[in-house]
């Protein structure tokens, strides 16, 4: 480094008006982003598109680095979930002459399960590339597909289990998806066994869905009542296609806004997306 | 080459480089959750090695290309990341003394005060990182891996300074 020696006043008073047009900049790209200006977008979007073969090719490069990290931080992680395996594996042997034909009825669940979530929609497969980069709880992720496999913002992504969330941003060749466990993404929902709609929006975390229907219905919620897709207001998916959200862990009655409060568990694991369908449906709003 | 053009071809392939070790490396390497944040390091390291006012610039510019990354509006890393450098900057020449010691230290408490920006901005604009419960581990962690990976980084800096690798380390 170099030897310190008090500033100027000139130097001093200098350096401030760089910092003052720094932060003007900064100012300026923040509300200029915030009004959605075209230019400004299409700019994000190219360099996303620009900057994602670099960053696989550094992924490639440094995956042995990166095994070896994870290797050794996810080791107590890799011994509990080996137990775990063991334990179910065990139970399953147990079972195995009993459920013989468990695997192939749960395979045939499954396919019809797909087929009729994503009934007569059109539908484009893509893998998530990346989790989120920043250390704050974002709830976002990117897919490796863009406006050139057809997707559009404010598609909705699903997953086998269930809804994943809904593209938020899209370039060329990437899209970028807000998952349902943000607090500020709200859906239209609706009570598989009673009809009864309602919207919810995430709770912040992998774990809790936040739902909320009308004390005014005259049917009780009950606890793992499933929760799918619907409703009118804030419909995230096309009328007649209900995709599963999750089922209701617990029911608390809000009588001042005479709304009953669901704790919904997710039906999808959020820490084991990999490959998601988007569907290629834009809601009118 | 002017000097001048010499020194911004430095410290842009430096941003660059930094820029692919830490989508490419850095934020798949998370010790409990939280990655090094290599960007804001940048400005703060470039406020240490050449004064505040290119913190402030380098720090804008590493901050950029990092927000081209996050989900948020454009320009919240880059503002955290100038402010933190020019303050980085103005810390170390107000303390007249320059042990690689302490400049560690100012970059330790320069990328948290970075974080926390980030987190004020963000809030400002409509994200909830200042409620998250992760909060103050994710300023701890940062601070403490942008304390280690600084010593590197100074390095580049000088470099980038055109002071030389080894130059003004005592």
């Amino acid at each position: 480094m170099r030897p310190l020696s008090p500033p100027s006043p000139k130097r001093r008073r200098s350096r401030y008006y760089v910092l003052l047009v720094v932060t003007l900049a900064a100012i300026t790209l923040i509300t200029l982003d915030a009004r959605g200006v075209v230019a400004l977008s299409s700019a994000r979007e190219g360099a996303t598109d620009a900057v994602s073969p670099v960053r696989d090719a550094a992924r490639w490069l440094t995956t042995p680095f990166r095994n070896g990290w994870n290797g050794i931080t996810g080791y107590e992680d890799l011994q509990r979930e080996n137990e775990e395996l063991r334990t179910e594996l065990e139970e399953l042997r147990g079972r195995r002459w009993a459920d013989q034909d468990a695997a192939e009825e749960l395979a045939r669940l499954e396919e019809q399960l797909g087929i009729t979530y994503l009934e007569g929609l059109d539908t484009q497969i893509a893998r998530v590339t990346t989790g989120p980069y920043s250390n704050f709880t974002d709830h976002v992720l990117q897919l490796d597909r863009g406006r050139d496999s057809g997707l559009e913002v404010g598609m909705p992504v699903v997953q086998r289990d269930g809804l994943v969330g809904r593209i938020v941003r899209v370039s060329d060749t990437r899209s970028v998806v807000q998952l349902i466990t943000d607090p500020d993404l709200w859906i239209g929902i609706r009570l598989s066994r009673s009809g009864v709609i309602g919207k919810g929006h995430g709770g912040g975390d992998g774990r809790t869905f936040i739902g909320e229907v009308s004390l005014d219905t005259g049917e009780p919620v009950q606890e793992r009542e499933l929760v799918v897709t619907g409703g009118i207001e804030r419909s995230i998916m096309p009328p007649g296609n209900q995709i599963p959200v999750g089922t209701v862990d617990k029911v608390t009655p809000d009588e001042a806004a005479r709304v009953q409060i669901l704790q919904v568990g997710y039906s999808v694991d959020f820490s084991q997306l990999d490959v998601v369908q988007v569907v290629k449906w834009v809601p009118e709003t | 080459m002017t000097q001048e053009s010499a020194l911004v071809l430095r410290w842009a392939t430096l941003v660059l480089v930094a820029f692919v070790l830490q989508i490419g490396v850095l934020s798949d390497l998370r010790p409990f959750g939280v990655h090094a944040d290599l960007m804001l390091l940048m400005g703060v390291c470039a406020g240490l090695a050449g004064g505040p006012s290119r913190g402030a610039v380098v720090g804008f510019f590493a901050g950029l290309l990092a927000d081209v990354m996050l989900p948020g509006p454009l320009g919240i890393s880059a503002l955290a990341a100038a402010v933190a450098g020019f303050g980085a900057g103005a810390v170390h020449e107000a303390v007249m003394s320059a042990t690689r010691a302490l400049a560690v230290g100012i970059a330790a408490a320069a990328s948290a005060a970075g974080v926390l920006l980030y987190a004020l901005f963000a809030q400002l604009l409509g994200q909830r990182s200042l409620g998250d419960p992760r909060l103050v581990r994710i300023v701890a962690i940062v601070a403490v891996l942008n304390a280690v990976l600084s010593v590197p980084a100074l390095a580049a800096s000088r470099w980038a300074e055109g002071d030389g690798l080894r130059a003004g380390a005592r």
